[in-house]
């Protein structure tokens, strides 16, 4: 199940930007944008969402006053230019305050909070946050923390059952991930699977010895089943 | 000056007024020759008599002449109080003399005596006076200063509007991926806008057309955030090098984007026409109700005034109306030119 969300933003830029956001997040589901408050409660009488993302400085209809508008509070992402404007909304339980401009991990962590809220968690169960951005690094959900993580740095990657071990140049970062959720956000043409449970970097591999690929200090194993698949990658 | 000061020199005047009055009748040998009750009487007459004096040249001739650099009156005014002061303990004598009597053996050198000592009274209150007004133009002169420094720091704070900037950074930030020409374009007109803020916050006056240069750029920023869903006729007639106080115009033009209707069907309406000594501004928004234009919180207008008050003291004309469907703001203003 999806979480369903719309955008409030009288900046198309900034509503733009923020849409480009929620697309990274594969449990968000954009149902609309709307340009004033206004729209946005003709919209949700007939359909109720779960997440507004809610700028809150607005011409003529501001976001305070959209929130008093609304009979049903839904969860609410503020977004605002400046803190002064913004502190109108503690008395509405808000669930986080995005300044702008905000970086996508900012983002992320604004969308962990409103997952892990009751009313959201069971349409966001057995999703862990992933996003990636502009093939340099992706942002990952490890235990509490969302990581940020350089493409450039990942060695390989494990697989323990509903985990994955993400091994870099200077750490490990566990997360409930599958291989095959994963490969999304990395570029195919570097991240190969190797073996049900491995997942290499090629760039980073120093030397394949009978089915066996070293990098660093640790021998991967090439499984039959990927034998093929990997032999071509690294011939192209 | 602090009340509790004036007050107590006043009252060293007095006690000092006293004190030499009674040493003047302890020399005389008044009070072994006339009593206690009669020289107490005197004591007290010319007490009162040498304060009036004081302060005719205090309360009077300073304020009404001197002040006003009217020389001439004021000399000639102390003079004439001084003429007529050491007559007033003698009224009977002048009776007499009025009606043909003689002077009751009142004599001239007396009456000179008397004269001179009533120029020094009067002098001293006449100075000190002065010396009171000098120190409190001081003062006021340093509140001024003061006020004049606060309204630089104060535009420079409303300049620096934040909620302005960050929302252009946001824009930028959108932009950098899609349309990077466009997103250095951006920054490159948000920092022609910043440059010119803290360059010229400071200045008493800058030129008119830097002025404008930096409200085009202002404009292009908004049309940007706006989806270039903005359309602004310009109107400008400048004279070259006419100086104003720096960014006096922008916050009515802030005003105008944040709460009035600026888009293709409603353009803004800006004016700047300049004669020999004077400048006409005026803007004019469409405004989706008569309440949207606030005077409130952002705008500032009281501020606006007080800059115009401080820089433009009793050289303006601010006109203010709030119609139907449209806020118009006409600003005459009599320039400098460099």
């Amino acid at each position: 199940m999806k979480i369903k969300c719309i955008i409030i933003e009288d900046e198309k830029l900034a509503a733009e930007k923020l849409a480009g956001f929620i697309e990274k997040i594969s449990v968000l589901d954009l149902v609309s944008t709307f340009k004033d408050g206004i729209s946005g409660i003709n919209f949700l009488k007939s359909n109720p969402v779960d997440l507004i993302f809610l700028d809150i400085e607005m011409k003529d209809f501001n976001g305070i006053q959209f929130l008093k508008t609304l009979q049903v509070i839904p969860a609410v992402i503020i977004t605002s230019a400046y803190e002064k404007y913004a502190i109108a909304g503690y008395e509405f339980s808000v669930v986080d305050y995005l300044f702008k401009p905000y970086t996508l991990e900012r983002f992320l962590q604004s969308v962990d909070k409103a997952i892990n809220l009751k009313e959201l968690k069971e349409k966001a169960k057995n999703y862990e946050l992933i996003a990636s951005q502009s093939n340099e690094y992706i942002f990952i959900k490890s235990e509490n923390r969302i990581e940020k993580i350089e493409l450039d740095d990942i060695l390989f990657i494990e697989g323990m059952k509903d985990y994955l071990r993400i091994h870099t140049k200077s750490k490990k970062i566990m997360t409930l991930q599958s291989f095959n959720g994963i490969l999304q956000y990395l570029p195919g043409n570097n991240f190969v699977r190797v073996h049900n449970s491995y997942l290499v970097s090629l760039n980073k591999i120093e030397n394949i010895e009978r089915n066996r690929i070293k990098i660093g200090e640790t021998l991967i194993p090439i499984s039959d089943k990927y034998k093929d698949s990997f032999y071509n990658s690294i011939k192209s | 000056m602090k009340k509790t000061i004036l007050y107590s020199l006043h009252g060293f005047v007095w006690f000092c007024d006293l004190g030499i009055i009674f040493l003047v009748t302890l020399a005389g040998n008044l009070w072994a020759t006339k009593g206690v009750l009669v020289s107490t009487a005197m004591l007290l007459g010319i007490f009162v008599w040498s304060l009036a004096l004081f302060y005719s040249g205090y309360s009077f001739i300073t304020p009404k002449f001197f002040s006003k650099n009217r020389f001439g009156a004021g000399v000639l005014t102390s003079i004439g109080v001084c003429l007529i002061f050491p007559l007033l303990p003698h009224m009977e004598k002048v009776i007499s003399a009025i009606s043909g009597k003689g002077w009751m053996g009142y004599s001239l050198s007396g009456y000179v005596q008397v004269f001179f000592l009533s120029l020094f009274i009067c002098g001293a209150g006449i100075l000190l006076r002065a010396f009171v007004n000098w120190i409190a133009n001081q003062q006021k002169k340093k509140e001024l200063e003061n006020e004049k420094l606060q309204s630089k720091l104060m535009v420079l704070i409303n300049q620096n509007n934040p909620h302005f900037i960050f929302n252009v950074l946001n824009n930028i930030d959108s932009l950098i991926t899609s349309k990077p020409a466009k997103a250095s374009e951006t920054i490159n007109k948000l920092s022609g806008l910043l440059r010119y803020v803290y360059s010229n916050s400071e200045k008493d006056r800058v030129s008119l057309t830097s002025e404008i240069e930096y409200i085009e750029n202002y404009i292009e920023l908004q049309s940007l955030r706006l989806d270039s869903n903005v359309k602004v006729e310009f109107d400008k007639n400048l004279q070259e090098n006419i100086q104003v106080v720096p960014m006096l115009f922008l916050p009515f033009i802030e005003n105008a984007f944040k709460h009035g209707l600026v888009d293709n069907e409603h353009p803004l309406k800006l004016k700047f026409l300049t004669g020999k000594r004077e400048l006409i501004f005026e803007c004019i928004n469409n405004t989706a109700s008569v309440n949207s234009n606030k005077t409130d919180s952002g705008f500032g207008l009281s501020n606006i005034i007080k800059r115009l008050d401080l820089m433009y003291p009793s050289k303006y004309n601010l006109n203010i109306d709030n119609k139907e469907n449209a806020y118009s703001v006409s600003l005459s203003l009599q320039v400098d030119e460099n």
